[in-house]
């Protein structure tokens, strides 16, 4: 296994992250239709957050990948 | 007097909605997420929250092959160095957020009274006639012969008891040649002769003597072993048991674990729709007033006695909706 770097582990993780995106489309829903009545209101608002929680953890784990590099 | 909260929007104050009862509401919130919503007229809402929590909470299930939902787990005895030889018994405290989903997580607590009663024995309800896939051991060469078909089993009286007897009609794997089979009960098989009536798993576990080859080449097995199918009703949401769950561990791996996150987030996430159904949503709208004979008109709210009236111009609305 020394041949490959273990960076590159990470990309067998990929196939679970792909269930964050329904998870998190689910939670951001949820949430903004318990804090608004509109349904315009809880569309856009949970689509921001939608967009915000993605943003965040796909940077986490750029992060990640980044401080594993040639670990 | 009729106990019923008027809230009104802060942006348009002909926007008002009423909660009608709102215990009643948070109960139905927490029976089917979003049934609370939908009995007080806000259709849109309460169809979204069915279909995010249900859907997380069925994705979670159908990932966890329908098992992630249960009351409690056993462990067996030589794995936790048990002294007097019984498994242990584990509460699962996931099923608290997962009983937060309300109905779809309820047959967990029939299932363990069920899993617990004296019925849930080895022994057969009634004659079954099933398909069969296994092997048969014990050959001329000792190898394991793998057979598909189907098993015909019934409950006679024996000499110690109620026995099980039965017939298997198929074919063997290997060499597609057909077989006809009588089975009987094998008395020295420690693990008994069928796994029981209700356990966690879609297959019941079989183990029978071959008493007589009707038809078959030369040399097969003496003893069959195999699974059979058990009814939906026998399995699902039924306490795991630790072969059971190392199973599910050794198998699905990571998916296991993301099954039962699903479920337990759908279950956390109906605290926000009961909390909603009850109190209304957070921004939107404020409270009006609290304790009404009729519903009234944000209008008519002025009519109200001036202690009331004080208290809300105190209250300032939460947010205003900026769409």
């Amino acid at each position: 296994m020394n041949f490959i770097p273990h960076s590159i582990l990470i990309l067998a993780q990929l196939p679970v992250l792909y269930y964050m995106f329904p998870l998190t489309a689910a939670i951001s829903l949820v949430y903004s239709a318990s804090r608004y009545e509109d349904p315009q209101a809880i569309l856009k608002k949970s689509f921001r957050l939608f967009m915000q929680i993605t943003v965040f953890m796909l940077g986490f784990l750029l992060l990640l990948y980044v401080l594993s590099y040639k670990l | 007097m009729a106990h019923k909260k008027i809230y009104v929007s802060p942006s348009d104050s002909d926007y008002v909605l009423s909660l009608k009862t709102p215990a009643l509401a948070a109960f139905l919130s927490w029976l089917i997420p979003g049934a609370g919503q939908m009995y007080q007229g806000r259709t849109f809402k309460g169809v979204l929250f069915c279909i995010c929590i249900l859907g997380m909470f069925f994705c979670g299930v159908q990932m966890g092959e329908g098992r992630p939902v249960y009351c409690y787990y056993e462990m067996n005895a030589d794995r936790m160095d048990n002294q007097n030889g019984s498994a242990r018994r584990f509460r699962n405290y996931g099923y608290i957020s997962q009983f937060l989903v309300g109905l779809p997580a309820l047959p967990a607590i029939v299932q363990t009274k069920r899993f617990d009663s004296p019925s849930n024995t080895n022994e057969l309800d009634g004659p079954v006639d099933v398909d069969f896939a296994g092997v048969l051991l014990g050959g001329e060469d000792g190898q394991i012969q793998k057979i598909t078909g189907a098993i015909n089993l019934k409950q006679s009286a024996g000499v110690r008891g109620p026995e099980i007897e039965g017939r298997f009609l198929g074919a063997l794997q290997s060499s597609g040649e057909s077989i006809d089979l009588e089975l009987r009960e094998n008395n020295f098989n420690e693990g008994g002769s069928l796994g029981r009536k209700i356990s966690a798993d879609p297959k019941r576990y079989i183990s029978l003597e071959v008493a007589k080859v009707v038809k078959g080449p030369e040399g097969l097995g003496s003893s069959l072993q195999g699974t059979i199918p058990r009814p939906f009703h026998n399995w699902y949401q039924v306490p795991l048991q630790d072969p059971q769950l190392q199973d599910m561990n050794a198998r699905l791996g990571k998916r296991w674990e993301l099954a039962m996150v699903f479920t337990w987030i759908a279950g956390l996430l109906n605290i926000l729709v009961i909390w909603d159904a009850y109190e209304g949503p957070a921004y939107d709208f404020h409270p009006q007033s609290i304790e009404n004979e009729n519903e009234h008109s944000p209008h008519s709210s002025q009519s109200e006695t001036p202690n009331q009236e004080t208290e809300l111009k105190k209250k300032p609305p939460v947010s205003k909706v900026k769409l």
